[in-house]
């Protein structure tokens, strides 16, 4: 799953147009959305071992059904299914990625099943695909997805705060540590301020903050997370630095910082990416990336296309 | 006769204002997907890397457009695009250059919101805001192609604040009389004029009645 939040946010471009519909049907209180996010990449990385080769990231579809039940009390649910793996012919089928259902009341969700966890809502990195050796923040480093998972989430327009705990299910199939998320978010005008905290049974607690400012023609974002690690004297911390900016009503460019210090190696790391979306549908995209890491032994760089509906 | 045909003339005159015809155009802001204006579905057929975001409105009157708006709604660490309901939205315009856009969307909530209240911004290019009527496009049922004519005439025929009834909307240009013509000919200048105002249930009546 790639974050691309910041840099989407300012590539809201000039579209004219109708796009792509992904509503199938709706009538007599029932919703039913058919939702696909498909990339394919030109990429060589940044190990020198590897090859040039065409990467699939996100070949997902997204079936969502929610039914209407009177009084502002509404039921939905998700099946998530990812391809990607499957088209690197790493595994013989489908993965499932997300599998929930819930119940929503007005600005309050709850919902039960394979979902990512209230922390995965961190971060401002706005990368195609992380710079070598770095994560996303260290909520992404530490766990940000669950089969087990119970989640909240409350939209107050001015707050949205979202929690979630991953059951351990010991001695069920899908046994692990045990994790709880909070995380917390407010606007302030343009400016958008979150944070974050997480437990994570016998790895780390890992609490983090950022901040955005939508200055109009260019975002600005930067976050830091600290995981404290379990049974160790040790501090895990990555920061990013993120601007985005429109080059033209079509085109959008980001650029990054990532810095990823465990205490016992230091990573600096950049990327810069551009993303052209057609202006007749705005769900089909063109984009570039190149970044460079301490950890990698040289730049990754990348093209490809994306269609999301 | 020679004052019927006169009378005739004058009417046509007095009636057709469009027959000093000019245009406004109206342009689409972020994220605005328009169907339709005054009930005809627009052409969706664009230029490989052209960016078509403005559209020729007739003249000095009502025009109804069908919209809708894409909203990029944050989920987890990605993006999701979401389509507010469709809104039917009904204007006046007089030589103008009008510019429609939605307020900032970026969580359902916000969306929901924007579904319940379809709180557009209409400004002229001097920006100053444009007063407006508004409602759904009912719609039920599967959303595959969909016939947005046949829903917008089913709409106009409702009681609906943005329906438009056919006299609201600007004539086609038509062709102006000279003054050679024949009574003939103004008269079927005349006819040509009322039959492209009129809505297709109105000319099937006409037909069956001739």
């Amino acid at each position: 799953m790639k974050k691309i939040t910041l840099a989407i946010t300012v590539s809201t471009i000039v579209f004219a147009q109708s796009s792509t519909a992904a509503t199938i049907y709706d009538g007599d209180g029932l919703n039913y959305k058919l939702k696909g996010d498909w990339q394919i990449q030109l990429r060589d990385n940044a190990s020198k071992s590897k090859n040039l080769d065409v990467e699939f990231d996100d070949l997902e579809l997204k079936n969502t059904v929610t039914y209407d039940l009177d009084n502002n009390l509404q039921a939905f649910g998700q099946l998530d299914f990812s391809f990607d793996k499957a088209a690197d012919n790493k595994q013989s089928g489908d993965k499932l990625e997300e599998a929930y259902m819930g119940l929503k009341y007005d600005s309050v969700a709850f919902r039960m099943g394979k979902m990512n966890t209230s922390g995965d809502e961190f971060g401002v990195e706005s990368a195609y695909e992380k710079p070598a050796g770095t994560s996303e923040d260290q909520f992404d480093a530490m766990v940000d997805a669950g089969d087990d998972v119970l989640r909240l989430d409350a939209d107050f327009d001015v707050v949205y705060i979202s929690l979630s705990h991953e059951l351990e299910s010991k001695g069920n199939t899908s046994e692990g540590d045990a994790s709880t998320d909070l995380f917390v978010s407010t606007n302030v005008d343009a400016l958008t301020l979150a944070a974050a905290y997480q437990v994570y049974d016998n790895n780390a607690d890992t609490w983090g903050v950022s901040a955005q400012y939508d200055a109009g023609f260019i975002n600005l974002g930067a976050d830091y997370s600290v995981s404290d690690l379990d049974n160790s004297d040790r501090n895990e911390t990555t920061y990013n630095l993120v601007s985005t900016f429109k080059a033209s009503q079509t085109t959008a460019i980001a650029l990054g910082y990532v810095n990823a210090d465990d205490e016992i190696e230091k990573i600096d790391a950049w990327y810069a990416n551009v993303t052209y979306r057609f202006p007749a549908q705005k769900n089909v995209s063109l984009f570039a990336e190149v970044s460079d890491s301490d950890a990698g032994d040289e730049s990754d760089i990348l093209a490809g296309m994306r269609i999301k509906f | 006769m020679k004052s019927t045909y006169k009378l005739a003339v004058f009417l046509f005159i007095a009636l057709l204002p469009s027959l000093g015809y000019s245009e406004s155009i109206l342009k689409l802001g972020e994220g605005v997907n328009l169907f339709a204006i005054n009930g005809k579905e627009i052409s969706k057929g664009n230029g490989f890397f052209s960016t078509k975001n403005e559209f020729s409105l007739p003249d000095s009157g009502t025009n109804q457009i069908l919209v809708s708006y894409t909203a990029e709604i944050k989920n987890s660490d990605s993006y999701e695009l979401e389509d507010s309901d469709l809104s039917v939205v009904k204007f006046a315009a007089s030589d103008q250059q009008i510019t429609i856009s939605a307020p900032s969307i970026s969580s359902t909530k916000q969306l929901e919101t924007f579904n319940a209240h379809f709180n557009w911004s209409l400004k002229t290019s001097d920006n100053t805001p444009v007063s407006y009527k508004v409602n759904p496009l009912p719609l039920e049922g599967f959303r595959l192609g969909v016939d947005y004519e046949q829903k917008l005439s089913e709409f106009n025929r409702t009681s609906a604040a943005a329906a438009i009834t056919p006299a609201e909307t600007i004539a086609p240009p038509v062709e102006p009389i000279g003054a050679d013509d024949t009574e003939q000919a103004v008269i079927l200048k005349m006819l040509q004029h009322w039959y492209k105002l009129a809505s297709p249930e109105t000319r099937e009546k006409f037909k069956d009645s001739l």
